[in-house]
């Protein structure tokens, strides 16, 4: 199984490279990032990134499977992050590649969809003054 | 028992993350460490209502009070996800 958890920066495109294959002729890439919303006069600085690591990656494992059974032959490798997660950095990234493009759109959007109701990660926010974070552009 | 609290479990529980249940009686049903739980930190009582429960890593096929639990197992109370 080629999913995980690290607290290391996520490189999309050394995600997407795992996932060719002579076969495969599409790739979808999902790549969540941290946005700077804002909270009250704040605004999100990082977030921080939690799990139950055993059980989490059994389910991204358990995830994976199910999306072969449905669209397979696939190459997946969904990674997301944990600890502490800066403002446009990647928190999580799902590549799927398939044969045809409609079975590497369905499989990517149906693991990232569920890895958000099924796999045992929670998020906490980190803010700091709105002034500092919002003049930057 | 060790009982392990994540994310809104932590933050009702003190910032506690981990209990450990050494002394007689060690619960023995889940109910039984539910109200356990709930009767030291009362602000964890709706945060258990909204959690899944694994123990020894595995979820409970339901979450039945009466599922039986032993002193050595570890037991995982886990709040709604937001991974992602």
């Amino acid at each position: 199984m080629t999913s995980r958890l690290t607290p290391n920066r996520i490189d999309p495109e050394a995600e997407r490279r795992g996932v060719e294959g002579p076969d495969l002729g599409g790739q979808a890439v999902f790549v969540g990032v941290v946005r700077r919303d804002p909270v009250g006069e704040t605004r999100v600085r990082a977030l921080r990134y939690e799990a139950y690591a055993p059980l989490a990656r059994r389910e991204l494992d358990r995830l994976e499977k199910e999306a072969q059974a449905r669209w397979g032959p696939l190459r997946v490798r969904i990674v997301h992050r944990v600890g502490r997660v800066p403002v446009g950095e990647a928190s999580v990234v799902v590549a799927v590649g398939a044969p045809h493009r409609a079975q590497a759109f369905d499989a990517c959007r149906y693991l990232i969809d569920r890895l958000k109701d099924e796999v045992p990660i929670w998020k906490s926010e980190e803010t700091g003054p709105a002034a500092r974070s919002g003049s930057r552009r | 028992m060790k009982v392990l609290l994540f994310s809104l479990a932590r933050e009702a529980a003190d910032g506690r993350s981990v209990l450990n249940y050494v002394r007689t009686p060690v619960p023995a049903d889940l109910g039984e460490l539910l109200a356990r739980l709930e009767q030291e930190y009362p602000r964890l009582g709706p945060v258990l209502a909204r959690s899944r429960v694994a123990v020894n890593g595995e979820y409970l096929p339901s979450p039945d009070r009466r599922t039986k639990i032993a002193p050595k197992d570890e037991v995982a109370i886990l709040p709604p996800y937001s991974g992602g």
